[in-house]
């Protein structure tokens, strides 16, 4: 669907998104939680997606390179690999926390030990 | 090192809102084994919210307590560093929802102090009586699955009751933190080339055990964090 004079509504939508996602980067670097770098690093990428978002036809060298017809279908399958590895990367992060976790409810366990029975059998059969 | 009458037995039950049965289970384990100087009772409560804690606190058992918790491999791991911390020659694992027989520890046992294992597994499958079918189908699935995973074979993979020596003590080091850590023994007893036998015991099935047991269900799950800890961890 097309309005504003052949612009999609989805690039609309996502231009919006872009900029929201930079005024919380601004915002952050203000509350001092994004050094210059970050703010520089995060301002470049989303202001790049909006100015890509509105140029025809980019996503179509990136289909060419994976063998695919459409940039869409390029955008798709690229999407895709990329929320796999992120799964992923969450998948072992919550393991080793899990880990972490154990290690010290176990130090903290082994501190406070009530030992309060050896029974000792000096001459046992 | 080892002089056969003065070994240290630590006998590790971990324990997660076991108020049922963990009085009668602290009850019936017996003390006194041949060739044993000195045997301790290890009850690690898993952050249990019932009476499982203060019904060992007043049985002479020593009490490890988590704060949280971390699941049937956690508790191990921690019976297995205490006894480690405090020089056991021997630690034998025990469930505490009462499937045991108390009598079957000496048989676990007896081949670890004789030096004629690291590991001695008691396998309730080798006389499955009175175990329901869907159990044994259950068991030995996960049996298949250790084996293509760890290539080790055990007919009963999932059992509670297992001894351990000084040396498998050192050895084995756990990562997981849940169910998936009786396969993970076998990972470690094929890695560290420790010398494994299984003796058959006795299962005492009551509904309860039944309900607190592993499920079939559960064995997806373990597969994926197998297959996790076989590829991805370490």
């Amino acid at each position: 669907m097309n309005i504003l004079g052949g612009v999609a509504l989805i690039k609309i939508f996502f231009t919006l998104f872009a900029l929201f996602a930079l005024s919380r980067a601004v915002i952050r670097f203000y509350t001092k939680d994004l050094n210059l770098k970050e703010l520089i690093f995060w301002s470049i990428l989303w202001l790049g997606m909006i100015i890509l978002v509105f140029i025809p036809g980019k996503t179509n060298f990136l289909a060419k390179i994976l063998g695919m017809e459409r940039g869409n279908d390029a955008m798709f399958f690229l999407g895709i690999v990329a929320l796999f590895y992120a799964s992923y990367r969450l998948y072992v992060k919550a393991n080793e926390q899990e880990k972490e976790i154990t290690r010290l409810v176990r130090a903290l366990a082994l501190k406070n030990v009530k030992r309060k029975s050896k029974i000792k059998y000096q001459k046992s059969k | 090192m080892y002089s056969g009458a003065t070994m240290k037995l630590a006998i590790i039950i971990p324990a997660y809102n076991e108020e049922k049965t963990i009085g009668q289970v602290l009850k019936t384990i017996p003390r006194r084994f041949p060739k044993i100087s000195q045997t301790e009772i290890v009850v690690i409560s898993d952050g249990s919210t019932d009476q499982t804690a203060a019904i060992a606190k007043k049985a002479r058992v020593t009490l490890i307590e988590h704060d949280l918790n971390r699941g049937l491999g956690g508790a191990l791991g921690t019976g297995f560093e205490y006894a480690r911390r405090q020089n056991f020659d021997c630690l034998v694992t025990f469930d505490a929802d009462g499937q045991h027989d108390p009598e079957d520890i000496w048989p676990v046992v007896r081949p670890i102090i004789y030096h004629q294992a690291d590991v001695v597994i008691g396998s309730r499958l080798k006389n499955p009586q009175g175990m329901p079918w869907y159990r044994i189908v259950g068991i030995w699935g996960l049996n298949i699955i250790t084996a293509i995973f760890f290539w080790v074979w055990s007919t009963d993979s999932q059992s509670g009751l297992r001894a351990f020596s000084r040396k498998a003590l050192e050895k084995i080091d756990i990562q997981s933190n849940k169910m998936e850590v009786s396969s993970e023994f076998f990972y470690e007893i094929g890695r560290k080339e420790l010398k494994l036998i299984e003796v058959p015991i006795k299962s005492i099935y009551t509904d309860y055990s039944l309900k607190k047991g592993q499920k079939n269900f559960n064995a997806l799950r373990i597969i994926a964090k197998l297959f996790y800890h076989r590829f991805f961890s370490r």
